[in-house]
């Protein structure tokens, strides 16, 4: 009796796991829900003049940076928006799961001053989700500047 | 032909429906008994010295020993702040530090011990490049060893190229009791409310590191400073050599 239900047995061992299921369903949104930091809009940025603006007056007119390197001085400011909800759901055999999240959207404005402290480059990008916070600024650092210094707002979106 | 081995010689227990061995149960205590002596002892060999590498890096002036205290008091009674082995119940610290790859965020870290009398004392080192880095302090608390690191409280540590000694300061950390376990050992928790007094005791650490490294020069104070959030993390390109 035993040798019939061992392989039976086995044989329910390796069916079960296909019987589990994983729904994932992404919901794009539109961006008007701040996940984390603070939002740095275009037109806060007007008073961003590069080789006038100084460091003291960015620091002003937008507070503190999240993060500063210092010394190739570049200063960051980092905010996510909501740009869509992941919706998932996983059954498996008589139980089962779901819930939402949120995606976000990682923006950072990036500002270069040169050696006397004065804009010489801004530019707000988006970091893509596979990409390292440290590995997105090292490329933004590398990346060759304008011949003239000039605002590239807007770019990276 | 007789095997012998863990599966060997299985008989069916009459009337019980059960699968046994013979030599399963003797096996399995065996194997119980020297998972329980090898657990033991690695609890045992649990202090963490600097390696000879990280030594050599230090001499060579590569690395900087970065030394602190925890001063840790339970319900107001002095306690060791950092546990000889993961298999004592005692209330733990936990460390972490982050630096330039992680943009400050912390990540657990093994801390080294200069010897096993300054361990119990609370004195605990890194060694580490020059630059700017953020260490995590959770504790004490009876589940730092599981709780998240980056939710820690933190400090920002600035290690000056050219020193191979650098004392950070003395960290007080204050916890209480707060009921039992289950199965014996008190539950601790945290009692500090983001408020931290970091002492200098630049005599003692001097003389400390002196006694383990007599040749490593003199030694520089520079007191770890709070970071909260919203604070701006700093970070310096480490130099190229750096990290060997």
């Amino acid at each position: 009796m035993n040798c019939v239900r061992r392989p039976f047995a086995a044989l329910l061992l390796c069916i079960m796991p296909l019987l589990t299921s994983c729904v994932v369903l992404p919901i794009p949104t539109t961006e008007s829900k701040v996940l984390a930091g603070k939002p740095v809009r275009e037109e806060q940025l007007s008073f961003l003049k590069p080789n006038i603006t100084t460091k003291q007056d960015v620091i002003e007119r937008l507070g503190n940076p999240n993060v500063i390197w210092e010394d190739v001085r570049v200063f960051a400011y980092n905010w996510d928006m909501r740009q869509g909800i992941l919706f998932w759901a996983v059954g498996a055999y008589y139980s089962g799961g779901m819930g939402t999240m949120d995606i976000p959207k990682h923006y950072a404005l990036l500002i270069q001053f040169d050696e006397q402290d004065r804009v010489q480059r801004l530019e707000r990008r988006v970091r893509p989700p596979s990409q390292s916070y440290i590995d997105f600024l090292k490329e933004w650092v590398r990346a060759p500047s304008p011949q003239s210094p000039q605002n590239q707002l807007g770019q990276g979106e | 032909m007789k095997r012998n081995g863990f599966h060997s010689e299985q008989r069916h227990a009459e009337g019980r429906g059960l699968w046994h061995s013979q030599d399963t149960l003797p096996s399995l205590l065996s194997a119980l008994v020297l998972m329980v002596l090898f657990t033991h002892l690695a609890g045992c060999t649990s202090l963490n010295v600097l390696s000879d590498a990280e030594k050599s890096a230090i001499n060579a002036g590569e690395k900087t020993v970065v030394l602190l205290k925890i001063e840790c008091t339970i319900d107001n009674k002095p306690q060791e702040p950092f546990r000889a082995s993961m298999w004592t119940g005692e209330p733990i610290v936990a460390l972490g530090i982050g630096g330039f790859e992680t943009v400050g965020e912390p990540g657990r870290v093994a801390h080294g011990f200069l010897s096993e009398d300054s361990r119990r004392a609370g004195w605990t080192c890194f060694a580490l490049p020059s630059g700017v880095y953020y260490l995590a302090v959770l504790g004490p608390e009876s589940d730092a060893g599981i709780k998240n690191i980056r939710e820690a409280p933190r400090w920002r540590v600035d290690i000056p190229e050219n020193t191979r000694l650098l004392y950070i300061g003395t960290l007080q950390l204050t916890g209480r009791a707060d009921g039992a376990f289950l199965l014996g050992g008190k539950i601790i928790k945290p009692a500090n409310n983001e408020e931290f007094i970091v002492k200098n005791e630049q005599e003692l650490a001097k003389s400390l590191l002196a006694e383990h490294f007599p040749g490593g020069g003199e030694m520089k104070t520079s007191p770890m400073q709070r970071w909260r959030r919203g604070d701006p993390i700093i970070i310096r390109t480490p130099k190229p050599d750096s990290g060997k």
